[in-house]
């Protein structure tokens, strides 16, 4: 891709991210208008323009939060995704490959069970979904030869995921079926809803920090992507490299997970639709598919809380959507080849 | 210079090689044959410390060559790898960039206009300019093999490395890879690569190994090595040498099977 092509297409995506969180905004159950959101946008920067206090109540407590929750959840989903995909040569990879949505599942449901508060199911969740990777990273150690490092990873991954997985339904077993067993259930299947400002301190500085950094590896991970041995003969320290990319792309699908719940198909099919758009240089790719899946998630999102009146847990409407929007774009790309 | 003094090279713990003396010089093309299993490869990922080696030395103009980090490494020598590839759709442009990746400053490296001129001159070199956009996975095997010797060169080594180049390859193109090979070695880089056709060695190199048994069976010039009794040896199937005259009148010496 041309660097003039490159700079349209952030640029188109800038403005997109813009007019998709602005339309975010006005859309919920309470209305507000296109005017209500012009005036409350001007009273940010002049005091003399008043606002009704509901309205900015409802824009920067309830909505505002959820919106920033959904564009960093589905960006980071989604550019994490694409640096697996690349890091183990295999575009059928997501974020989850090494086990951290099973180890922060388990986090939080432990944290249900025991009535722990909000901020200790964030932590403890966010902590398994650490310790999970630590576990497969130490698995892989022992038992992988040198020369299938990847193969070892990705083995390592599942047993570690078979195992929180196990484990959480033992905790759903043990669970109160009237009162914790729902809370599990229904966290495991992802949503938004009791965002609050305060709760995204922490993924913005891990995701916006993870973003720049992995998209200035992008091009050492082009070169992991033609596997360890050319990777090493071309001068790349694989397995330090690997180590750091793994770290950032941990520390920011836990950072997500454990505000969000487990958001499925978002770490899978984004790439593919930004390799589609801007061709396979990570160091483009990473960037786009951060947008596109901050731009994809807000709009799913906005659709998990407003087309019914109950709310639809993310993690349903994500694949519901995505899976025929990517069958549409397979089509269109097998019809352009 | 690379000098392999006895060496011992293998995977676990059973070395597949041993006690290989060898020198290798810049301005050469050196061909490994042997059977399949004999150890061509793995004697090729040691030189490059993809494989520790189980004993002995690998020296590089007399310094050893495990002292040296992986990108010096990746300085010195360049590797064009049997089976490459990627299952994404890079461009040849990009492909033959990486091979600057080294020539790069800082600790993620970021390519600048210099080094896309270097790879664009590389791939001059080999005359497949013409297909710098088009996508990796749609050229044919032949051109794919090209970018990656291009990918080597971009490395801007001394020594050049490459892991049968000339398998699945048609009689053109493998002709083409050789003609590569011996354009290479022309222009200083000491070229070493393996083959299972005999008749490349014959032909185009200047030096060659044996190996038998975990050992070099034979080394030297081809026209003094490659004889009917070896090669027999060499692949326990009857080989005879016949010369031949090309319609130029030229002499030149034929593998035939028996």
């Amino acid at each position: 891709m041309h660097k003039k092509a490159t700079i349209s297409t952030f640029m188109l995506l800038a403005i997109l991210s813009v007019l998709i969180i602005s339309f975010s905004l006005i859309l919920g159950r309470y209305s507000i208008s296109i005017k209500d959101l012009w005036l409350f946008i001007q009273s940010c920067f002049n005091a003399d323009i008043k606002v009704q206090p509901q309205i900015k109540t409802i824009l920067i407590d309830i909505r505002l939060p959820r919106i920033i929750a959904a564009f960093l959840v589905g960006g980071t989903l989604s550019i994490t995704g694409a640096t697996y995909q690349g890091m183990f040569r295999n575009p059928m990879v997501s974020p989850s490959i090494l086990g951290v949505s099973s180890g922060a599942g388990f986090g939080a449901a432990l944290a249900i069970l025991l009535a722990l508060s909000p901020f200790m199911m964030q932590t403890l969740s966010f902590a398994f979904g650490i310790g999970a990777v630590i576990a497969v990273y130490a698995i892989s150690l022992v038992t992988g030869k040198k020369h299938e490092k990847c193969l070892t990873l990705i083995l390592s991954g599942m047993i570690v995921a078979t195992v929180f997985a196990a484990l959480i339904s033992m905790l759903k077993y043990v669970a109160d079926p009237n009162d914790t067993l729902p809370s599990i259930v229904y966290w495991l299947m992802g949503g938004l809803s009791d965002i609050e400002m305060p709760d995204l301190f922490f993924i913005a500085i891990v995701s916006i920090v993870g973003l720049i950094l992995l998209s200035i590896s992008g091009w050492k991970l082009d070169m992991l992507s033609f596997g360890d041995e050319e990777a090493r003969t071309m001068g790349i320290h694989v397995e330090r490299f690997r180590f750091l990319v793994i770290s950032i792309a941990t520390l920011m699908t836990a950072s997500a997970v454990s505000i969000s719940g487990i958001i499925g198909w978002v770490g899978l099919v984004i790439p593919h639709i930004s390799r589609m758009l801007t061709g396979s240089k990570n160091a483009v790719l990473l960037p786009t598919s951060f947008f596109i899946g901050g731009i994809f998630l807000l709009i799913v999102d906005d659709f998990s809380r407003t087309v019914v009146s109950m709310e639809i847990p993310l993690g349903i409407t994500t694949s519901l959507i995505g899976a025929p929007f990517f069958i549409f774009i397979l089509i269109k790309s097998s019809n352009k080849h | 210079m690379i000098e392999l003094r006895e060496l011992s090279c293998g995977y676990g713990k059973k070395p597949i090689l041993s006690g290989v003396n060898l020198i290798i010089n810049k301005g050469e093309l050196t061909c490994v044959l042997g059977k399949n299993g004999s150890g061509k490869t793995t004697l090729f990922k040691t030189i490059l410390g993809l494989l520790p080696s189980m004993g002995g030395n690998i020296l590089y103009d007399g310094k050893i060559l495990t002292s040296y980090s992986g990108k010096g490494v990746a300085r010195l020598i360049s590797y064009v790898p049997q089976a490459h590839g990627t299952p994404f759709p890079f461009t040849v442009l990009d492909v033959v960039l990486m091979g600057q990746y080294i020539h790069t400053s800082g600790m993620f490296g970021k390519p600048q206009r210099q080094n896309i001129e270097k790879a664009i001159k590389c791939m001059e070199v080999l005359g497949i300019e013409s297909l710098m956009y088009k996508n990796i996975s749609k050229i044919s095997g032949g051109e794919k093999q090209m970018v990656f010797i291009a990918r080597a060169i971009a490395q801007e080594p001394s020594f050049i490395i490459m892991d049968e180049p000339t398998a699945n390859l048609d009689m053109g193109n493998s002709i083409k890879v050789m003609k590569v090979a011996q354009l290479l070695k022309q222009k200083g880089y000491g070229v070493i690569m393996n083959t299972h056709m005999p008749d490349q060695a014959l032909q185009f190199a200047d030096k060659v190994i044996m190996l038998k048994n975990g050992k070099i069976s034979n080394i030297g010039d081809p026209q003094q090595v490659l004889k009917s009794n070896t090669l027999t040896d060499l692949y326990n199937t009857p080989i005879e040498i016949i010369e031949g005259f090309t319609s130029n009148g030229k002499s030149r010496k034929l593998l035939v099977t028996l």
